[in-house]
């Protein structure tokens, strides 16, 4: 009676639902695995035009079965005089071509609702696909979905929805290093910007923010120097811009300064070219130097990420990285003259295993510790002895052995 | 007494890095940074005065909006992009339309060399519009102090100028 098209409708039926699930298959692990923290935008986007076509359906359905109830009988024949023979037959063939036309019309009908559901379903079909595909079939829009509800919340009050950023910084981390890895990290650099721009922004909200991007390097070695550059890029950008108000917190500043130098030790260890590590710790050594210019309550936090980072340079044989960090160290000397406390210990620290390593080493450190003795508030010797205790108390104890060293090497001089 | 802060604003230059750079932290007489794209170079100018800067032609834009907006619209291309000249006429205030920021005002001219694979013929006319005098040109050949040699001179012109 309906003269359903069921194998048409049903071919739309599995293709609805068959796109979203071959279009999850085909996603690399991680991106599935991020989209899937949100299952029920998937469902949604996913489900919706499956039960819009049910809907369409049905409503064909309904439009048929109306109109067949709605059809009027042949009107009966008023009672009346016998009719003759060829009267009945006259009335009987015209009943007959009465029904006739009628059923045919009632197919027409039906045809016609069903062409039309066909095409809206086609339509539907079409439509669904194509946006189920643009939004997870490539990364880059899977990622610029997760970053909406960030950026919404960011908008609001131009604080960072931690929940979702983890999404976005699991994904960063469990991407191939290289341009998967890089689009995350564009990502963040946009958000960034977003959040210091940001009204609302009192310097301390991209604590996570800050944390996640070093996870995202720090996490699977080989590491690839574009990503790390964007990263120090990143960073560079909230340690060199003036707070915008004296009330500003600094607390995303000590927190970039602690990633920085964990970034620049993570280079050296993951990154396997010597040349792109020398030009990252370089740019990594400046930038830090640069924001005391407008941090200079941070000389503690900088110097001792200087130290970091020389000693990690020294360790993994790169003499570059090692002198620019100790330069900067000594740059920084010379800034806070008289100098005291825990940015002569690093730089002495530092200095006293260029000192252990070897005869052309000493000598370079000799020099500079010698032009830098003015710049010292206590005498050499009691600063040695100062940054020789500070390095014991704080478990440094190789550097400590050397700055012994040092100091039996300097009094024989 | 402070060590005069230099600046190379550079970001191709990695495998001579270590030859180059090495002798100027060795001299141990400059403060040396090193920025490897325009935002960074901005970034760093900003915050405090060099008594050098040495500008490559052919650089990154970093992330700034802005100019990445300069480098896309020549065809996300350091060659055709140019942004070392473009940096350069912004910080000189030749053409301030380059970027919504205001140039340091510190900066001058006889602060500033050119380090760059271009031949000084290619980009004569943006020094003569710059009053930029020191160049350059990266080829084989260079001695290991040449970044040094050239951070000398420029230090020289600028105290003969001043």
């Amino acid at each position: 009676m309906l003269g359903m098209p069921y194998d048409a409708i049903a071919t739309f039926l599995v293709f609805i639902i068959g796109v979203p699930a071959l279009v999850i298959q085909s996603m690399d692990e991680e991106v599935r695995r991020a989209v899937m923290k949100h299952p029920w935008a998937l469902v949604i986007r996913a489900g919706s035009p499956f039960i819009i076509a049910l809907l369409i359906v049905f409503a064909a359905s309904a439009i048929i079965l109306l109109s067949a109830s709605g059809e009027t009988p042949a009107a009966p024949t008023p009672a009346a005089a016998a009719p003759s023979a060829a009267e009945q037959i006259l009335t009987a063939v015209e009943k007959q071509m009465a029904l006739a036309q009628d059923d045919q019309n009632s197919q027409n009908k039906r045809e016609q609702v069903w062409s039309i559901t066909i095409i809206l379903l086609a339509l539907l079909t079409t439509g669904a696909s194509g946006l189920v595909l643009y939004e997870y079939g490539m990364r880059d829009r899977v990622i610029a979905g997760l970053m909406k509800p960030v950026l919404k919340h960011v908008q609001k009050d131009g604080q960072l929805d931690e929940q979702a950023l983890t999404v976005l910084v699991e994904l960063g981390e469990q991407s191939q290093p290289g341009e998967d890895r890089q689009m995350i990290l564009n990502t963040l650099g946009e958000l960034t910007q977003q959040i210091r721009g940001n009204r609302f922004y009192r310097g301390d909200s991209l604590e996570p923010l800050i944390d996640g991007l070093k996870n995202i390097l720090v996490s699977v070695p080989p590491g690839d120097p574009k990503n790390f550059r964007t990263a120090v890029g990143i960073l560079q950008e909230i340690l060199m811009t003036p707070p915008a108000s004296p009330e500003q917190r600094s607390s995303d500043l000590f927190y970039a300064i602690r990633a920085l130098s964990e970034l620049s030790r993570a280079a050296l260890t993951h990154i396997e070219q010597a040349s792109e590590i020398e030009h990252l710790v370089l740019v990594c050594t400046g930038s830090l130097q640069t924001a005391l210019v407008f941090y200079p309550a941070a000389t503690t936090e900088v110097s001792q990420a200087l130290f970091e980072i020389g000693i990690a340079a020294m360790g993994k044989k790169q003499p570059l990285a090692a002198i620019a960090a100790l330069d900067k160290l000594f740059s920084l000397v010379e800034e806070n003259e008289p100098a005291s406390g825990e940015l002569v210990a690093d730089m002495l620290g530092l200095a006293s295993h260029f000192w252990a390593g070897g005869e052309t080493a000493r000598q370079y450190v000799e020099a500079r510790l010698t032009s830098t003795k003015g710049d010292l508030e206590q005498t050499r010797r009691k600063a040695l002895q100062a940054a020789r205790d500070h390095c014991a108390q704080t478990m440094q104890f190789e550097t400590a052995d050397n700055l012994d060293k040092m100091m039996a090497g300097l009094r024989k001089i | 007494m402070n060590k005069p802060s230099v600046l190379w604003i550079e970001d191709s230059a990695r495998f001579e890095l270590r030859s180059l750079v090495g002798p100027l932290l060795f001299s141990g007489r400059y403060d040396f940074n090193l920025a490897e794209d325009v935002t960074s170079a901005m970034h760093l100018l900003r915050a405090k005065e060099y008594v050098g800067v040495i500008v490559d032609i052919r650089l990154p834009p970093g992330i700034d909006p802005e100019w990445r907006k300069h480098y896309r619209e020549s065809g996300a291309n350091k060659v055709h992009s140019q942004l070392g000249l473009k940096l350069l006429y912004w910080l000189l205030g030749k053409n301030p339309s380059i970027h919504s920021e205001t140039p340091p005002a510190w900066i001058k001219p006889q602060n500033i060399g050119v380090f760059t694979v271009e031949s000084q013929n290619e980009i004569q006319s943006d020094l003569d519009a710059l009053g930029i005098e020191i160049f350059k040109q990266k080829s084989a050949g260079l001695p290991d102090t040449v970044l040094l040699d050239l951070i000398n001179e420029l230090l020289a012109k600028s105290k003969l100028q001043a």
